[in-house]
């Protein structure tokens, strides 16, 4: 579904070029969830923009359904974002003057008629948990565990094929942490493609395949489970 | 701490730079504006002072004498005294005289239209018999108009010296044998009255000649034909000459007298013309019918020979060129027809004024005129006569001078059509170019012809001024209730000057004619004093609101890390310090900075002591702004409408409250500014005074968009920057660059539509209640709100872009 093809990405830090992105192939199915691991700074984040055609890379391809994003005209480029990916970040990235329902309408409120989009928006709420007494408050007066469902709502508005999570429970608590991860493997098994970036072991083992981002290359890395199984089979 | 405030000095280069720049202006522009406020001020009032003061000071006229033009455009045409219909009487003449407040008194009283004495125009007595023909013409400068019916007189080569031989059909006139005469055509002038002594203190022309005696034989030969009746005495324009052209044809004919002796019954020894009229007009009629062997024709221009109420009777030699003539003729039989004619009726319409011809004819009567008189050839007593016995010449100098008083009968300046050709009054009552008085005669005369009120106007010179400043105005004023509360019609007319006036004349087309304003001086330096005043004022205000404003934002965008250092354990105190400090750094590099530029530009002690107490008031404001503490909100509900403008009202509130100020001072001045500017336009005086004090206007109407951009760009910069992370949001979740341009924009719209509709509101009302005129109002409206507009949208597409470029 998603093909990676060289992808490189170089910074300036001060004097020197730092590659933060060296070289990265890789190939997403659909369906398929995808773990990218790895410490602070070694470009997690970098690699989610490329993918979602936020950060233009300096070489490679992102090829979504056959197509290169980087070769789409900017307009067709935002439309792809709009309608194909769902974004879900750590700080969860809510408009503070909104209400809950607002933000979670806000990606398609040009696109779509009122009434329909805000029905489609409630009932998001409330299978993320969320409930109809806090649809018109506003984002601070709300936990943060409330706050990412809100923000997994928002992201699943224009029903997208892949979802793209950046920490998504780096500032949460052990029980929001498990509520959140469950709600994301209830949907890749309903068929969305997701790709996550983490610092966490526990988080990554909940992807389908996990990859290592270290040095600006990355590598498969097998997962907790399988690798004892590996070991008790032998 | 010092560190910290610094660090976040530079981590903002541009907006403190723009802050440290702003602030710079307003440390150097209020003292200069101060200053030049003082400066424009002393300049209005020193040229109205040195210039405003012209001949006279007030012009008293019986009451209700304005004209409905005068009443409509603040204006008077030249010699706007002429056809007037009197009012006031010697006797009250010379009680206002007698006021020991008043310096010269000098009435004037418009008569009507005369005629001065006919002369003749001498044939030449070619050697062949030669039969002329003649038309006399007058011109206005654009068109010609036939005075008279072509005449015509048939020579006999067979003249001897003494005894011409000629035939001409005769009009009220009589024939001589010793020349060739035909006599001018009648031409009428207008004839004013004054009062010789006060005439002369006003215009310090001599008018001494009104006193010279008559010519003994002329009065011998008045008193043996008409008896004892009022002789009145002219003195005539010496520098005026009347347009008129002779079109003579010479036909040589071969004739034998005495074929025409035997027509007309004559013996050898008769002179011709002593045959009976009726066989005159019949030879004459065959005569105008025979073919010539040769013709000449002629245009003779004899205006520099024809004066008002004297013409010179000149000769036309053999080569037909102009003589002076020794032997003439000159007729007094019409000198006792004259007219009266009725104001002219201009109709305002489009900043033109419009005369319609009354009667036409040649040339046609732009007015009503109405024919008194009668002609001595009638056989009825005269109720006087005009003799001619001296001349004036008035200096009229208007060129050199910023005012000047209208005096209403002596204005000779050209009026032209739009294409340059000049103009000038015919030779009838009816021309729509006001006549200067072409003769002066007694104030007693005009009794005689006008009745027990002649006196149209009377032009006071008020003692003990020597200059027109406030001490004159308040004596001017003082003079000028008394007579007002006596009833008449009052006009302080200090600083009266020339203003050019479109007219559109029927027949004519459009013309450019030279008008007067009345008092104009005393307005003018209100107007002028008044502006400086309320651009001061506003200006200061803009920049209170300006400076309050910013604070406010600045207080606002500081509340997330004040919540940081209190989180870190920072006492209040010491983070209100911390805000302070960074304000004083802003406040003290731009007002260093405008010290030296004082320094540099070697400006007075004033400068500093304001730009120091700008300094001071800033810092108390800094002080109170930032101590107030802020309640934080509670609220849990979103707002239904608008919630992103209630959310940033703390920056969008000061924003609003900039562009509201910066609306009201822009429309404010550029409608007043433009409303003094043309009202001065209206005048030389105005126009000087315009050019001595219009770099200032323009400089502070220039700071002040200045400023009100730079304020704006700060405001919109600082929205754009606390909302950067929700613009990314847009991007992120697939919003289009146009997209997020419209959504901005369309709550951008929002409250700055109100702002600037509130502002032009408010500027609106203060225009109505300055007096600003509508048309003003309207372009300082529009002008106002499409720069605002301009500003707005600019700022906001390029900081959008901008942004967005960065997050691409």
């Amino acid at each position: 579904m998603i093909e990676i093809r060289d992808l490189s990405k170089t910074y300036n830090h001060f004097s020197d070029k730092v590659k933060i992105l060296n070289n990265i192939s890789l190939s997403i199915d659909k369906g398929q969830w995808c773990t990218i691991i790895g410490p602070s700074g070694t470009g997690k984040s970098t690699f989610l923009n490329c993918v979602a055609g936020l950060l233009q890379p300096d070489d490679g391809e992102i090829i979504y359904e056959g197509v290169n994003i980087y070769s789409l005209k900017d307009k067709v480029k935002s439309e792809y974002r709009r309608f194909n990916i769902g974004f879900i970040f750590q700080d969860f990235k809510l408009l503070p003057h909104y209400s809950v329902l607002d933000n979670v309408a806000l990606p398609l409120i040009y696109d779509e008629p009122k009434k329909p989009l805000y029905t489609k928006a409630k009932s998001l709420l409330e299978m993320v948990g969320i409930k109809e007494q806090i649809f018109n408050r506003l984002p601070e007066a709300l936990s943060g565990g409330e706050k990412q469902r809100i923000a997994i709502a928002r992201a699943l508005i224009a029903n997208p094929k892949v979802l793209i999570c950046d920490e998504p429970t780096g500032n949460l608590d052990i029980n929001n942490r498990n509520i959140i991860l469950d709600l994301l493997s209830e949907f890749k098994n309903s068929g969305k493609t997701i790709i996550m970036v983490t610092h966490d072991e526990e988080v990554a083992n909940r992807g389908d395949i996990i990859y290592k981002l270290s040095n600006g290359i990355l590598e498969e890395r097998m997962k907790k489970n399988d690798a004892f199984s590996l070991e008790s089979n032998n | 701490m010092m560190r910290l405030v610094w660090n976040r000095i530079i981590s903002r280069k541009l907006v403190s730079f723009t802050i440290i720049l702003a602030l710079f202006g307003i440390f150097l522009l209020i003292p200069i504006g101060f200053q030049n406020t003082n400066e424009t001020k002393l300049a209005v009032d020193n040229s109205i002072a040195e210039q405003g003061r012209g001949t006279y000071d007030i012009l008293v006229r019986p009451s209700h004498s304005r004209t409905k033009v005068e009443k409509e455009v603040g204006m008077v045409e030249e010699n706007y005294i002429g056809d007037s219909e009197g009012g006031i009487s010697i006797q009250e003449w010379e009680k206002i005289k007698q006021n020991p407040t008043i310096e010269v008194a000098a009435p004037v009283a418009s008569i009507g239209y005369f005629s001065g004495k006919k002369t003749s125009v001498e044939l030449p007595q070619l050697d062949e018999s030669t039969r002329f023909t003649w038309e006399f013409y007058t011109s206005d400068g654009q068109k010609e108009y036939s005075l008279s019916e072509p005449q015509s007189l048939v020579y006999f080569k067979e003249s001897e010296p003494g005894n011409t031989q000629y035939l001409k059909v005769l009009h009220n006139e009589t024939a001589s044998g010793a020349t060739l005469d035909v006599m001018l055509p009648q031409t009428y002038h207008l004839l004013a009255a004054i009062d010789i002594e006060s005439e002369q203190k006003l215009t310090n022309v001599d008018y001494s000649e009104l006193k010279n005696e008559f010519d003994s034989f002329s009065l011998d030969v008045i008193i043996k034909t008409f008896g004892n009746i009022p002789i009145i005495k002219v003195i005539q324009r010496e520098d005026i000459n009347i347009p008129i052209k002779m079109k003579l044809k010479a036909d040589t004919l071969t004739l034998d007298i005495s074929d025409y002796r035997k027509k007309l019954s004559l013996t050898e020894k008769d002179w011709l013309m002593s045959a009976d009229r009726n066989k005159i007009k019949q030879v004459i009629g065959e005569l105008n019918t025979k073919k010539p062997a040769s013709t000449s024709e002629h245009e003779i221009d004899l205006t520099s020979f024809q004066k008002p109420f004297d013409g010179t009777a000149v000769k036309i030699n053999n080569q037909f060129k102009v003589d002076l003539a020794s032997d003439f003729a000159s007729d007094r039989g019409e000198t006792t027809v004259y007219y009266t004619a009725e104001k002219l009726d201009y109709n305002s319409e489009n900043d033109i004024l419009n005369i319609k011809i009354i009667e036409n004819g040649q040339p046609p009567s732009y007015k009503k005129i109405v024919k008194k008189g009668e002609s001595l050839y009638n056989g009825v007593k005269p109720k006087f006569l005009i003799e001619q016995v001296g001349i004036f010449s008035p200096k009229v100098d208007k060129e050199s001078k910023l005012s000047s008083s209208p005096l209403g009968i002596y204005a000779t300046s050209e009026i032209k059509m739009e294409k340059g050709q000049v103009l000038k009054p015919t030779t009838v009552p009816g021309s729509f170019i006001p006549q200067p008085a072409g003769g002066l005669i007694t104030l007693e005369s005009a009794e005689i012809i006008k009745g027990s009120k002649p006196i149209d106007a009377i032009r006071v010179r008020v003692a003990g001024i020597s200059k027109y400043n406030k001490l004159a105005q308040q004596k001017i004023e003082k003079v000028a209730t008394k007579l007002l509360q006596d009833g008449y019609e009052v006009d302080i007319v200090a600083g009266s000057s020339f203003k050019n006036a479109t007219l559109e004349v029927e027949g004519i087309g459009k013309v450019i004619a030279p008008w007067t304003t009345l008092g104009v001086a005393q307005e003018l330096e209100e107007s002028w004093n008044g502006l400086t005043l309320l651009t001061t004022i506003l200006f200061v205000t803009f920049v209170f609101v300006w400076f309050v404003s910013r604070l406010l934002f600045e207080k606002g965008t500081l509340e997330k890390e004040d919540e940081l250092l209190t989180i870190l354990g920072w006492p209040r105190k010491k983070i209100i310090r911390r805000n302070y400090l960074e304000q004083y750094f802003l406040l003290f590099i731009a007002y260093i900075l405008s010290i030296l530029f004082i320094a540099i530009l070697n400006l007075e002690i004033n400068y500093y002591l304001i730009s120091s107490c700008i300094l001071i008031i800033a810092i108390l404001m800094i002080n109170i702004i930032f101590s107030i503490k802020r309640k934080k909100s509670d609220r849990v509900i979103a707002y239904k409408h608008s919630p992103s403008l209630v959310y940033h009202s703390r920056i969008i509130m000061p924003t609003m409250l900039i562009l509201f100020t910066s609306t009201i001072l822009l429309v404010v001045q550029i409608a007043s500014f433009g409303n003094t500017l043309f009202m001065s336009q209206q005048s030389t005086l105005g126009q000087f005074t315009v050019d001595v004090i219009l770099g200032f206007q323009l400089f502070i109407l220039i700071s002040t968009f200045i400023l009100s951009t730079f304020g704006l760009t700060e405001c919109l910069n600082t929205l754009f920057y606390a909302r950067r992370e929700e613009f990314n949001m847009y991007h992120i979740i697939g919003w289009t660059k146009k997209r997020i341009l419209i959504h901005l924009s369309k709550e951008i719209f929002i409250w700055t539509s109100f702002s600037i509709c509130l502002g032009l509101i408010t500027s609106y009302l203060i225009l109505l209640k300055m007096g600003v005129r509508i048309d003003w109002i309207i372009v300082g409206i529009i002008s106002s709100a499409s720069i605002l507009c301009i500003v707005v949208g600019f700022v906001t597409i390029a900081k959008n872009l901008f942004m967005q470029s960065r997050e691409n």
